[in-house]
């Protein structure tokens, strides 16, 4: 019964000075609201950076620093000695090594500088590239003069007007290619080797033959279901220190990388969420000023309700539910305004949206407290006025 | 019923302890309407306050209705204010959000009685001081002398032992001061209200049959009329 007086004379009080009420709600709900899209965007971003590696699959390891492009001869690694790789490693589910090397692309008298990169058969499935135009190369390819261009050389091709390329030749290494297919743009930032979008592929073996070059460049591969990702790095690091001593190859695997992208993704949405917590804090500190100015202005009123009969915790609880109901209300409009905000940023952004609860629930938590924090003091302040003092007040 | 025995009152300003009540002893008994009168500045308020248990007296006893009251907590001061004393203020001081009745009814939520009840007590006692068709009205739209009435019902709904009423007319005409004082002399009449009054208006303290004259903080000279 009494919580229902506190609530009454905290409503009339707060609707009694609409100005005031409307100052401290809005710097509690511009604190609530940078929190929620601070931390929102924190998590939109992450999902965002960790969707170009997921959809490559955790699966995925890409193995480079194989060869010595300064050097020829020392150190390298022909094709046939990593034949024996996904015998010696169970944990390799597929394999696919392949050679970048570098040739002028002529096509219709004009001629680009591109990547030209040796493919086995499955190089395409295990990348999980999706073709634009045409088919992939596959085994059947091996040692024909077929390419698969890249959206770089495809762009460039539309610019001299060639827009179907399928059935188009181009010159590499003197050699004329027919083009099969056109890859599209793949994601960047991801382990896919960056040549893919700038080059030209082309058979491993009719690489092989046509250069004389039988250096593999690097390899990508994917992993079994369900087997411990270091233990099989762990294992096919043993296995090149037996092919190549001049080296150490890296070894980067997808789910270890998006580990560490969520490491530093966790790191940003906490340092956004910090950035929205200050923003919390100053309208906090807003309601508890707007509390103690309230408190002041009424102090002959207090006096009354103590000359009346309230205890010191009658005036403290009227105070703390004004405080409270001005948080849960700043609190109401700030999730909204946050949730606007962060919708307006990805938009503008064009990531893709989502909400989480974690903000949601964070915002009324943290603006409750806040009002019971900063409503606190000040109606301590108002339970501890003397009465006499409060009624002379003016 | 209310007993002061070498009440003083001392306030410090700055350095100097300035002594406003040097040592008041005083009877109150059941049924009394007793005048405080005196000069401005002579301690009246400062010795109204004590009783109304508002402040705190620096030395001296009292006894409330056989009860020492010096040194009680806070709650417990709280508690006599709620249901033994009633208040009535020269500014009336009434809470301007809250319209007649629920300004009465303040006093009983205070003690724990539910909305209903309390506001319908509180519509008996408007009724009793003449405000029976204003009580959904706000202080703001009440003449002085109304909001006065209203005051008076506030301070008689808990049913206290006694009503202080400091300077309850101070801040009237003189026509609107005398019905307010009519109401005071009917409630003590009819109903046996003790009330104690400060007044520093004559006409008014003779209308009451106990009063007291206090001047630099003592009691100067108490009279008893004969009634």
């Amino acid at each position: 019964m009494k919580l229902y007086l506190y609530f009454r004379e905290a409503t009339r009080s707060l609707l009694s000075s609409l100005q005031r009420t409307f100052l401290a709600l809005l710097g509690i709900s511009i604190g609530i609201a940078s929190v929620i899209a601070m931390v929102s965007i924190g998590e939109i971003v992450k999902e965002e950076a960790l969707r170009q590696f997921q959809e490559l699959g955790t699966d995925f390891l890409v193995i480079s620093n194989i060869a010595d492009e300064t050097k020829t001869g020392t150190g390298i690694i022909p094709l046939k000695s990593t034949v024996s790789i996904p015998r010696a490693c169970p944990s390799l589910r597929e394999f696919a090594p392949y050679a970048v090397t570098f040739s002028t692309v002529i096509c219709s008298g004009k001629s680009w500088g591109s990547s030209v990169l040796g493919v086995t058969g499955n190089f395409h499935a295990v990348n999980k590239l999706t073709i634009d135009k045409g088919r992939p190369l596959s085994e059947i390819d091996q040692e024909m003069k077929n390419c698969v261009i890249g959206e770089r050389i495809a762009e460039q091709m539309r610019q001299i007007g060639i827009s179907n390329m399928i059935g188009s030749k181009l010159l590499i290494f003197d050699h004329l290619f027919t083009i099969v297919g056109v890859v599209k743009q793949a994601s960047e930032n991801s382990l896919r080797p960056q040549e893919i979008n700038d080059g030209v592929m082309i058979p491993y073996l009719t690489l092989k033959r046509i250069t004389g070059n039988d250096q593999v460049t690097g390899i990508v591969g994917r992993l079994k279901k369900n087997v411990s990702v270091s233990a099989a790095v762990e294992q096919i690091q043993g296995i090149f220190d037996q092919i190549v001593k001049e080296r150490k190859p890296y070894i980067q695997t997808a789910s270890e990388l998006i580990g560490q992208m969520n490491k530093q993704m966790n790191l940003l949405t906490l340092f956004l969420g910090i950035v929205g917590c200050i923003a919390l804090v100053v309208g906090g500190v807003g309601v508890m000023n707007v509390m103690l100015v309230s408190v002041a202005e009424r102090r002959r009123e207090i006096g009354i309700r103590r000359a009346l009969g309230a205890r010191r915790r009658d005036i403290q609880g009227q105070f703390i539910v004004e405080a409270f109901l001005l948080c849960l209300f700043g609190g109401l409009t700030g999730i909204a305004l946050g949730i606007g905000g962060a919708y307006g940023i990805s938009r503008f952004q064009q990531w893709h949206f989502f909400i989480s609860q974690t903000p949601i629930l964070l915002g009324f938590g943290v603006s409750a407290m806040v009002g019971l924090f900063f409503g606190f003091y000040p109606a301590w302040q108002a339970s501890k006025l003397r009465p006499i003092e409060a009624l002379r007040a003016n | 019923m209310i007993e002061l025995k070498g009440i003083k009152k001392t306030f410090r300003v700055g350095v100097l302890d300035l002594p406003i009540l040097k040592g008041i002893d005083l009877s109150i008994h059941k049924g009394d309407m007793t005048a405080i009168t005196g000069t401005s500045g002579g301690g009246k308020s400062t010795l109204m306050n004590i009783i109304g248990l508002l402040d705190e007296p620096t030395a001296g006893a009292y006894s409330f209705e056989g009860r020492e009251v010096i040194n009680l907590d806070d709650d417990e001061l709280s508690s006599i204010r709620n249901k033994k004393i009633g208040f009535v203020f020269q500014q009336f001081n009434l809470l301007p959000r809250l319209s007649a009745a629920e300004n009465v009814a303040m006093p009983l939520l205070y003690r724990g009685e539910s909305i209903g009840k309390s506001d319908a007590t509180a519509r008996t006692f408007l009724e009793k001081v003449g405000m029976g068709d204003r009580a959904d009205h706000n202080p703001m739209e009440l003449s002085g002398g109304q909001q006065q009435r209203v005051a008076i019902a506030r301070a008689l709904a808990g049913n206290p032992s006694i009503i202080l009423a400091d300077e309850p007319t101070g801040a009237l005409d003189t026509k609107v001061g005398q019905e307010i004082m009519d109401l005071f002399l009917r409630l003590n009449k009819e109903d046996g209200i003790t009330i104690v009054m400060i007044t520093h208006d004559p006409r008014i303290a003779a209308q009451c049959p106990k009063r007291f004259n206090i001047c630099d903080g003592l009691i100067k000279n108490e009279s008893e009329a004969v009634s």
